[in-house]
Formats: C-alpha cells, sequence, structure tokens
C-alpha cells in the first residue's frame, strides 16, 4: 500500500473516505506490470498444460488413443475422462457437464483430453498427436425445435420453463385497447475479457493441491474442483489470482479441474493459457434469445396488458440458464406497471455452444425487446415515446409483474426525466473520420443522418428467488493498522477501493491492509455478479469493522472507566466527547482485535408456479439516450453520444462508480451494432478478435452522465445500490432505436448489421 | 526446436537467451524468459494492443515479432517506462495519470496503453481528442468504456508539457 | 533453427538462396499470426525488415517506385501521400497504429489476401511487382502476381523488392467498408484513380473477388462520358450507370464478414461516391 492520496479538510488531512474518489489500492502495481494476473504466474519445475477440444457438435467418441502423446518427448501427462478421480461432472446450478468428455460430446469445443509438457510448443504437438474416433451424429442447434427433440442429455432438453401469470387473463379481451405486437432478436454476445483464461496448480505434501486462478467465486471453485478430484473441500485451496476482466464468464469453471489434475497427476505445478480462439470456446456466453411480444393499452397510454414468449438458447450445458431464464422473465415488461402479464420463458438444451451469466443476465435481452414494444405502442397511440414511459413509470408501492411489491426504492420517472432532459454536446462535425465508416472515408456529410432516442431497463440486485446468500468478511486491528479478509474476487470493478473505503469510514483510520482473496483464510464472499458484492461483501466488511470498533469502544471504556457512549473514533485516535481523553488508536490496539461476520441480506421467496413471489431483494433502474449517426445506403453506424442516468442509491467512490457507467455502456454499445458469435450448424465463425468485435476508442463515444439519483435503499449498506449491470441494460435498447429513429426501418434484431440497414434486409431467421 | 543464441536489449540492458524456441515471439520472451510479465498476452493475433512496447522508439505489437529478430534493437516494456521518465517518484507521467483519473480498472489492457500513450505524447504534447482515439484505436479495454483513459491522457499530456515548461 | 537478420538485398537473397525453405519475415503482422496460432510452423528465417534497399521510396520521373519495406505508417508522410493519395489513404485504413509500424506493402502484396487493402489501389494503378533472387531481377503487373486467394507468382528463393505504380496528376480515391471504425478487416472498398493526361480512370475493386479485380467496363464507360476538355459535370444518370457496371464486376462470395448482395451493393454506392468526389455532384435526373 504505498503512496496513500490524502484529501484536507479543514486542518486535518485523511485518506479518501465513503462518498470520495480513492485511489485503487492495486492502482500503482497495475500501470507498473506488477500486478500479478492469472497468466502472469510463474513456478519453478512448472508444465504447461493444454486441452484437446471437441471439433464437432456433436459426435459419440469410439475411441480415445493417446499412446502417441505419451511418447512424445517432453510429455508429462496425458489425461482423459477415465482419469477423473472424483466427481465426472460440474456445474453451477445443475452438476451436468463432464469434466472430460466420455461417450460423446455436445458442443464443439468440448474438452476431451488433457496434457501437460515442457514447453507450450510440446503441448500442442502432443494435442495433435491424439487420436480420437468420433461418430458424427445430427446436431440439434435449433433452439425452437429443441423441447420437442430427442434429448441431447439425460436430464433433457428443457433447462426451465417459467410461465408467469399475473393479475386478469382476461383483462385485454375488451374493445377499445390498442394492441402492439413484435419478435424481436438477440445475438450471442460474447464477454470478452483481455484476461485470457489461466492459473497455476501446485500440487501439495498433504495430497491435496493449490490453485491460483482468475475467478468470479472461489468458495463455488473450491467446491466443484474438490468434488471431481475426490478431495475434502479443505485439500483445495483456492487463492485468487489477479483477474482481466470476468462480466460473467468466469462464473463456471474452465480450466480449474483440468489444472489440479494435471498437477496431481505429474506432481509438478501446472500452469495453463487459454489462446483467445480457445478462450471463445472454453467460457459461457449470453444466451441468445427469440421473443415474442404483445402490448396492450388504454387510448391515453395506461399499460393494460403484456404477453410475451421468451426462448432463451442454453447451449449443450446448463451453467445459470434456470436464473438467466427466471431474470428475462420476471423483468420482461420493463419497469412499467402492468396490471395482467402473461410470459412464457423457456431456456433450452442445444448443441450451440453453452450460455450462462453475463452482466445483465436476462434483463439485456428482454430490455431491448419491451423499449421496442413501447416504442411501437408509443407511436400506434400517437403519443410522444418519453411521455407514454412516465406514465407507466413504476414507483415505490406499486406491484410487479411478479406480484411483489415495491419496498424500496426505484426512482423510474427521475430516471427517464434527468436523462431526457440533460441537454446534448453532441454536435455535427467536418472531420470526415467522425462519419460513420470512420478511417474507411465511406461518407461525405450528405450521406449521413442522425437519429436520437431514450430507452430504460431495469433488473434485481443479488441472487433470488429464496437462495441463501452470504458474504463471511473479518475486520483485524492491530497497532493502529486495519486488516480486512474477504475472499470477494476483485474482477476490475473495484471493490478493493471499497473495502478500503469502508475501513477507513468506520474504524477512522488511514493505514488499511487488504489479505489475499483465499478459500482457506475466510469463508465464502459469494460471487462476483448480480451486481452484488457492494451489498453483500461491502456490507460484510462493514459489519465487521463496526464489531470490532464496538469492541475497541468498550475495551478503553472499560481501562478508562469511562461511559462507552461518551466515546468517539475520529483522526485515528478515540476521543471522550466529553472529556479531555484521547488515546492513540495504535496504542489502543497493542492487543489485536478481531471480528468475523457472515452477513446476509434479508430472505426471499421462490416463484411459485405462476411466476409468482417476493423473489428479489432489490432493483435498481437505468436510463439511456443515444444519438447516432447512419450512412443509411452503406449501413455504417457510428454512435455521437450516450447520455445516463441510473438509480444508484449512494455514491460510494464517484470515479469508479464513472467507471462502471461507461464501462456497461460500452458492453451495450457493442452489443446493438458489433458483436455477436456467429454460429452456424453448432460451429463458432469468428472466435478471435479479428472478427468478434468489440468497441475500440474510436467506436465509443462520450458518456455523459446526467445524474446519478441517490436515493438510499433501505437495507444496503450505507443506501448504496449495486451499478455494474444497469449501464449495459438500457444502453442496447437506446442505440438501435436512436437507429430506428434515423432510418425508419424495423431493425428487430441486434446487433444491427450494416446489411440489415443498407438491404433493410430481413434479419430474422437468416442463418449466420 | 530451439534457436541459435541471440541477445535483447530491454529497458537497457542486455539479455541473452540461450534455450529459445523456434517461434517464440517477443511478448512470450519477455513474459516467460526474462521475467518481464508487464506486457499482456489478451489475443497474440494484433488485434488487441495489449503486447504493446516500443521498438526503436516504434509502438508495436510484441506478440508480432520474432523474439529472435528482435536482437539488436532497443526494446521499452511497460516495466521501463519510470526508468525513461523518471519525474517526481517513483511512476512515469503516464502511469501516475492513469492511477488518478481512475482509467484503470482490471488493469489487462493498461501496460499497452501506457505505452501507446508514452508514444503518442513523444510525438505530439497535445493532441486533440480525435487524435488521441485514434492513437489508441489499436488498444482495446472492455472495462472502462474510454472515457476516464481519454481523461488520463489529458492529464498526462498537461503534466508533461508542464514539466518541460 | 536459424534467424538471418539481412541488412542488405544481397545478404537476404543468399540466405534464401541456401534455404529456399526459410520464411521471409518482414513486418511479421501475418507472419506472426499464423506462427502463433500454430497453423505455421516456423523453421529458419531471413528477417528483411533492417535491408537498406528496400526501405524508402524514390521516384524517377513519371514511376513512384515504393521499397517493399515501407510501412504503412511511412506512407502517411505527405510527400508520399501527395503522389499517390489513394495507397496513402489505404494504408491509414488498415489495422492499428502498432500494425501501421511495422506491416509492409510488400508484405500486404506477398500475403495476397482478397482483403488486401494495398490490392486494389495497386491494381486500379496498374502496379508492377519488381522480384529479386540470387539469381537475377524480374518484374510482373500486379495481377500476374496475385493469382488467387493467398497465391502469389514468387519463385522459391525470391523476394520482392519494390512496388512501382505511375504518378498521375489527378484526383484519387479509396473507399472501404468495415462494421466497426478501425481495426477492420475489409468487407468491401473500392479505389478510384484518374489519370487526365490518358483520359483514363481506374477501378480497383477490393474483397470482393479471389483476387483485386478491375472493373474494366465502368471504366470504359466513364471515361467516354467525362467532359475531358471543358471540365463540366458529369451526368446523374452516368454515375448511376457506372456505379452498376462496377457492382457488376465484383465477384463476392457470402462469408461470416458478410453477404455477397451486400458487397455488390456496397461496392456500387462506393464506386459512385468516389467518382463524385473525383469530379464534383453530377447534374441531372438519376435513372
Amino acid at each position: 500500500m504505498s503512496a496513500v492520496t490524502t484529501t484536507t479538510v479543514g486542518e486535518r488531512t485523511r485518506a479518501p473516505g465513503i462518498g470520495e474518489s480513492a485511489p485503487r489500492p492495486d492502482g500503482v502495481p497495475k500501470v507498473t506490470g506488477d500486478f500479478a494476473f492469472s497468466s502472469d504466474l510463474w513456478h519453478d519445475r512448472m508444465l504447461w498444460g493444454g486441452t484437446l477440444r471437441s471439433p464437432h457438435p456433436s459426435a459419440r467418441i469410439s475411441s480415445i488413443d493417446v499412446a502417441r502423446a505419451v511418447a512424445t518427448t517432453g510429455v508429462h501427462a496425458v489425461l482423459t475422462h477415465a482419469d477423473v478421480p472424483g466427481m465426472a461432472t460440474f456445474g453451477l446450478e445443475h452438476r451436468d457437464q463432464p469434466v472430460l468428455a466420455g461417450d460423446e460430446v455436445r458442443y464443439e469445443g468440448e474438452p476431451v483430453a488433457i496434457v501437460a509438457a515442457d514447453h507450450p510448443e510440446t503441448v500442442r504437438r502432443a494435442l495433435d498427436a491424439i487420436v480420437v474416433e468420433y461418430e458424427v451424429t445430427e446436431s440439434l442447434v435449433d433452439p425452437s425445435s429443441a423441447e420437442a427433440a430427442t434429448p441431447i442429455h439425460p436430464d433433457g432438453n428443457l433447462i426451465r420453463r417459467i410461465h408467469l401469470r399475473h393479475g386478469d387473463p382476461s383483462a385485454a379481451r375488451r374493445d377499445g385497447l390498442v394492441t402492439v405486437e413484435g419478435t424481436y432478436e438477440v445475438g450471442m454476445q460474447d464477454q470478452a475479457f483481455l484476461g485470457p483464461e489461466s492459473g497455476l496448480a501446485v500440487p501439495a505434501d498433504d495430497g491435496g493441491v493449490d490453485l491460483f486462478v482468475a475467478t468470479q467465486w472461489l468458495h463455488a471453485d473450491r467446491d466443484q474442483v474438490a468434488d471431481c478430484l475426490g478431495l475434502d473441500p479443505d485439500r483445495v485451496r483456492v487463492t485468487l489470482a489477479g483477474v482481466g476482466g470476468a462480466f460473467g464468464a468466469r462464473e463456471d469453471l474452465s480450466l480449474h479441474v483440468h489444472l489440479c489434475m494435471l498437477a496431481l497427476y505429474t506432481g509438478r505445478p501446472v500452469k495453463m493459457v487459454y489462446s483467445r480462439q480457445e478462450s471463445f470456446h472454453g467460457h459461457v456466453h449470453r444466451h441468445p434469445a427469440r421473443m415474442w411480444y404483445r402490448h396492450h393499452a388504454e387510448p391515453d397510454g395506461t399499460l393494460v396488458r403484456v404477453e410475451a414468449r421468451l426462448l432463451l438458447d442454453g447451449g449443450a450445458y446448463a451453467s445459470s440458464s434456470s436464473a438467466v431464464i427466471a431474470n428475462a422473465t420476471c423483468f420482461a415488461a420493463g419497469p412499467y406497471r402492468v396490471p395482467s402479464a402473461d410470459i412464457d420463458g423457456v431456456v433450452v438444451r442445444t448443441n450451440n455452444p453453452p450460455c450462462g451469466a453475463m452482466r445483465g443476465f436476462g434483463a439485456v435481452q428482454t430490455c431491448m425487446a419491451h423499449e421496442a414494444q413501447m416504442d411501437r405502442l408509443a407511436a400506434a397511440l400517437g403519443m410522444d415515446p418519453i411521455d407514454l414511459r412516465l406514465k407507466n413509470a413504476l414507483a415505490p408501492g406499486d406491484r410487479l409483474i411478479t406480484g411483489q411489491v415495491l419496498t424500496g426504492r426505484l426512482p423510474v420517472a427521475e430516471v427517464i426525466r434527468t436523462c431526457a432532459e440533460h441537454p446534448s454536446a453532441a454536435v455535427w462535425s467536418d472531420e470526415p473520420m467522425t462519419r460513420p465508416g470512420g478511417a474507411g472515408r465511406t461518407a461525405d456529410a450528405g450521406h449521413v443522418v442522425r437519429g436520437e432516442a431514450l430507452a430504460v431497463g431495469f433488473k434485481n440486485l443479488m441472487f433470488s428467488e429464496g437462495f441463501d446468500d452470504s458474504s463471511a468478511a473479518r475486520c483485524e486491528l492491530r497497532d493502529g493498522v486495519v486488516t480486512i479478509t474477504s475472499a470477494c474476487a476483485e474482477v476490475g470493478q473495484g471493490f478493493v477501493t471499497l473495502a478500503v473505503q469502508i475501513a477507513r469510514e468506520v474504524l477512522s483510520v488511514d493505514d488499511v491492509l487488504l489479505a489475499p482473496a483465499e478459500t482457506t483464510t475466510i469463508g465464502s464472499a459469494g460471487s462476483t455478479s448480480a451486481s452484488r458484492q457492494t451489498w453483500m461483501s461491502g456490507g460484510a466488511v462493514q459489519k465487521a469493522c463496526e464489531e470490532v470498533r464496538a469492541a475497541l469502544l468498550a475495551r478503553v471504556a472499560d481501562s478508562h472507566d469511562v461511559p462507552v457512549d461518551d466515546l468517539v473514533l475520529v483522526d485515528g485516535r478515540v476521543a471522550s466527547l466529553s472529556g479531555s481523553l484521547s488515546v492513540d488508536l495504535a496504542e489502543a490496539s497493542v492487543q489485536p482485535l478481531s471480528a468475523d461476520v457472515v452477513h446476509r441480506h434479508a430472505p426471499t421467496s421462490p416463484l411459485d408456479a405462476d411466476g409468482q413471489g417476493d423473489a428479489h431483494v432489490s432493483f435498481a433502474v437505468s436510463a439511456h439516450r443515444a444519438i447516432v449517426d447512419v450512412d443509411p445506403d452503406l449501413g455504417l453506424v457510428r454512435v455521437v453520444e450516450l447520455t445516463t442516468s441510473q438509480d444508484v442509491g449512494r455514491v460510494l467512490n464517484p470515479l469508479q462508480a464513472i467507471g462502471q457507467l461507461e464501462g456497461g455502456a460500452a458492453q451495450g454499445v457493442g452489443l446493438a451494432v458489433m458483436e455477436e458469435v456467429l454460429v452456424s450448424d453448432g460451429r463458432i465463425r469468428n472466435a478471435s478478435f479479428t472478427d468478434y468485435l468489440v468497441p475500440t476508442a474510436l467506436d465509443m463515444p462520450p458518456v455523459e452522465i446526467a445524474l446519478l439519483i441517490e436515493q438510499p435503499e433501505p437495507g444496503a449498506p450505507f443506501g448504496a445500490k449495486g451499478i455494474g449491470e444497469p449501464p449495459c441494460i438500457s444502453s442496447t435498447a437506446a442505440v438501435v432505436a436512436a437507429l430506428r429513429d434515423a432510418t425508419g426501418l424495423e431493425l428487430a434484431r441486434v446487433p444491427v448489421r450494416p446489411v440489415d440497414i443498407a438491404l433493410g434486409g430481413d434479419a430474422l431467421g437468416v442463418d449466420r | 526446436m530451439r534457436t541459435d543464441p541471440y541477445v535483447l536489449t530491454v529497458n537497457g540492458h542486455l539479455h541473452e537467451v540461450v534455450d529459445g524456441w523456434a517461434g517464440e515471439s517477443l511478448l512470450f520472451v519477455l513474459r516467460e524468459r526474462l521475467g518481464l510479465p508487464g506486457s499482456k498476452n489478451a489475443c497474440e493475433e494484433g488485434e488487441c494492443g495489449s503486447c504493446s512496447v516500443r521498438l526503436d522508439g516504434e509502438l508495436v505489437c510484441s506478440c508480432l515479432v520474432l523474439a529472435a529478430a528482435a536482437a539488436d534493437r532497443a526494446v521499452t516494456t511497460v516495466e521501463g517506462l519510470s526508468a525513461t521518465h523518471a519525474d517526481a517518484g517513483p511512476l512515469a507521467d503516464v502511469q501516475r495519470a492513469f492511477v488518478d483519473a481512475g482509467a484503470v480498472q482490471c488493469g489487462f489492457c493498461t501496460p499497452g496503453l501506457l505505452m501507446a500513450v508514452d508514444a503518442l505524447l513523444a510525438g505530439d504534447p497535445d493532441p486533440d481528442e480525435l487524435t488521441v482515439r485514434e492513437a489508441i484505436s489499436g488498444n482495446l479495454c472492455r472495462c472502462t468504456g474510454y472515457g476516464r483513459i481519454l481523461d488520463a491522457v489529458d492529464r498526462a499530456a498537461a503534466i508533461r508539457r508542464e514539466a518541460v515548461a | 533453427m536459424t534467424v538471418t537478420i539481412a541488412h542488405t538485398l544481397d545478404d537476404a537473397c543468399a540466405a534464401l538462396a541456401a534455404d529456399p525453405e526459410a520464411l521471409v519475415l518482414a513486418g511479421g503482422t501475418d507472419l506472426m499470426v499464423e506462427v502463433n496460432r500454430g497453423d505455421r510452423s516456423i523453421g529458419n528465417v531471413v528477417a528483411i525488415d533492417r535491408v537498406r534497399e528496400l526501405r524508402g521510396w524514390t521516384r524517377e520521373g513519371d514511376v513512384l517506385r515504393i521499397g517493399a519495406g515501407m510501412t504503412y505508417a511511412e506512407m502517411a508522410d505527405p510527400e508520399f501521400a501527395a503522389l499517390v493519395p489513394a495507397l496513402a489513404q489505404a494504408a491509414r485504413t488498415i489495422g492499428s497504429p502498432q500494425i501501421r509500424a511495422t506491416g509492409t506493402i510488400g508484405g500486404n502484396v506477398a500475403t495476397a489476401s482478397p482483403a488486401g487493402d494495398m490490392l486494389p489501389v495497386l491494381v486500379a494503378l496498374d502496379a508492377v511487382v519488381e522480384l529479386r533472387s540470387s539469381d537475377g531481377g524480374r518484374h510482373l503487373p500486379l495481377d500476374e502476381f496475385v493469382v488467387g486467394v493467398k497465391a502469389n507468382a514468387l519463385d522459391p528463393g525470391e523476394l520482392i523488392t519494390a512496388v512501382r505504380v505511375p504518378v498521375l496528376d489527378g484526383p484519387q480515391e479509396f473507399l472501404k467498408v468495415g462494421p466497426r471504425n478501425a481495426m477492420v478487416i475489409s468487407v468491401a472498398s473500392v479505389a478510384l484513380v484518374v489519370d487526365p493526361s490518358e483520359r483514363t480512370v481506374r477501378v480497383g475493386l477490393g474483397s470482393v473477388g479471389p483476387v483485386p479485380l478491375r472493373a474494366t467496363e465502368a471504366e470504359v464507360l466513364i471515361a467516354a462520358r467525362i467532359d475531358w476538355e471543358g471540365g463540366g459535370p458529369l451526368a446523374a444518370v452516368d454515375v448511376d450507370r457506372f456505379g452498376d457496371l462496377v457492382a457488376d464486376a465484383a465477384r463476392p462470395i457470402d462469408d461470416h464478414r458478410g453477404t455477397a448482395a451486400y458487397r455488390r451493393h456496397a461496392i456500387g454506392v462506393m464506386a459512385r461516391r468516389a467518382l463524385v468526389r473525383a469530379f464534383g455532384a453530377a447534374e441531372g435526373e438519376a435513372a
């Protein structure tokens, strides 16, 4: 912890606490190149690992011949399914995915064998030398036929159906209503984190293994790995290695068991790093979705009923699909009052690449659809689209389509208004590079039209449906220095900064150390996902610090014979309000104090057979206004400006909050206009950054923050809501709506491709 | 298949590579042989810029440089930044600016961006926004949306202009 | 495995003569991608990025001789760009600043990718490729050098030493479509060069065929319609017809980067825009 930046308040200087832009504690090592990401790890005597993957989306395995690979000079291990010591399968919600394929493969890229060797080049040769005989079988690649098709897995092809029925089912069966209908599609987005899947496994003397890996949930990894290795959990020690981004793709296991198997088998440390191409096959993607919607409203715009059928393609294994479809369904109608709803949400299994968690988690897909519907409805009503949204905006006290009443804050109308009313800084530039097409110089000024639109979206924070979520943390105070221990996975979002700020705030100290995140020293912090860590792990840290504070004050009260209520902590001292007592914190903590807590949120309920229940803890809403320039003849697009307002509860670190809003918006822009994993017949056609395009600095516009709306959320530590997901939910919907405004085209599918605009093409049902 | 031994000059220091393998990129050698893992391996096909280094002052993707062919060229990596621009304190101006501006989240793109920005400011002390965006268009960032990065470049440029003044 | 770092052309040719299987390495922006992926096994290498004779460019009368080792970044030089604007413009669209710093025109030509951004400009300029080996030198027109998808007419032991293009005193345009504003492989591209002294318009097409194409029918039509003497405006019907003919000359395929239909359409749009940029707004009714 070098050079702590301080702020001066009055005559005192102190390190930044809650509400201030404290710098990241890991910022300096990250800029010097000293920060150890999982792919930077190195160990004496280490071997390199690699994975042989299925080239087929669906096939039976007749035989696997490893003899030539084993005989290759420099190879130390070649392992297959028969070598899996413990449970043969793993999985987040259902343990339905084989560690290594045995009799069959169900997706292109499914791991079949693993190798450890002295150099990555030897690994490559060994992999080439493994002979697998496949009997290719017909693959199931159309999700709409999956339910009726022959099961491709013992668990069946239906991963989950949730049929939400809310309110009066006959509410729309009357005259005088305006009805609009549409079918929408969202393509398969990839998290495309920059740090490749990687890790190091070191065999231990006790027959266990130490795994250093980039992940989102250390303890869930440990438990699955332990089961697959046939070891007690305390023999599998997971330490968080530096994470190069996650966005949902590291929630599932990737190379974890493989690495440990190789390390245990060879008795040597083993490192594995996926190539970018392999990475596209090595983690789950965002569920592609097909969504049919029908909205019914009064002539004055009051929503009466929303019907929808959602079909998500879960790919070959379940991952977190059950939770994703629940989210998509619960939030399918958007942040509006909808008295009657019928939403049929289905996620199916196919031989397409497995899908799972990605930032936004189901709400991204349905937001694109419900916002398109709201615009369609506004047009049918002859009503301003923003007025229509304001008219129906949810507010505290309203009931959601799950039947849950909003007991917390949800400033939908404020988010819409502040975003819509924020002045735009967008100008028309003469610079050709700023036109659609960029350096390609395809457009002159007269070829470009501009469009503008607003979209709103919301989702839950934290886990749902009765899941008993918790986070553990420890606070230790010794000699005036605080150490926080938490297994919360820092993936870039800045929890490490927050933990330090919380400790500073509660204990009035400047020096806060963070212990490494590992499974051996502390209990689970839960997953870094679902915008939950500020509430859960921040809450755990807060509680632990408060317990230490209380114990410290009690100790000083006791030893100085003063009432504890008379004591306060200020500027690193324990002081009495009334008298002249002032004890330096370092002195008072020569004898260390420590507190361990496990923090939970208020319990939630499952959803019943009609999708009704108090299934969520809290919600957050955001709006985006997008301004886009389009060259309609060529279909090229440039997003000129994004403006956003977001419901954040309380801003704990302004700079980090801005970072989340800007970064999430970039992923939303990507999904709107350029990002898609192209799958044909179960095969990924663009497994590289050459053809899976994420926005560059020339593609991203400035993101104007209209307002971070601070309405403290009851029950939330510091009143703060998680902020990571909303920025990528309403941004995609806003950009595509702006494209519709510019072109007059329906644009029912994202990502919008140049051909969709230039040839106004049939965007649905085209094989990609 | 091993290469003949060769010598790399990295951040002003000579490194002899005696056990190199055919086809090893400069990125691989820096990270796995020379103990300089600061340059990153996000794609290894020249599409992300996370491996960016300066080769005789030019900004290049080290994943596309054959290590053995970089002998007798001066290589500068992120680990060498503070040495070349030592101002008040151990961090170079661009590094300080990135930390202060909140331009670092996961940090994987950061070393490559620092090299790109350092190269940009060496040639253009007061670049406008479009120039900056084009200069960093070869560096992907998945976390930040580039907003705070642009701010960091402004800050670094200001620090550098002031230092020169 | 030996890496020979050549400093002279003679050294390079001698090394290649000694091992004709050796890989020629200039900027590495194509070769190293294949090596990293494991798609290309690597034996001996002859590095030519320091060969003096391959750097830079010279003007010899009306001919611009571009060293094969000239990088895309170097093409931004205003003096060079003024002599062959379409080539400089194409260079600016390639890859990223990092790629442009080391990628070379010689590499682009040798790789002979259907999407190589130098190629439509070079084919429009009727470029000539200079080759050399230890046995001597020869030259080939570009369209005889790039013979198929990623296929060239290099003999074993041969190197590209330079590319020769005419210096023309007329407008030049290069337009390229890609689904992102930076770092894109071309989905379709059009190069248009005007030679007022010969009264020709030449059009090169990229990414719409196995090799770069010329739109000769369109070229002939429009050359006959241009008011070379008086400088009067083009007729809108002629611009439209020109665009259609250029689009007809394309032989695009469907792939994951774009459909044939879109590519053909884009070619027509870009051709019309390039023509209007070169000759000014058209008059009259469109077809």
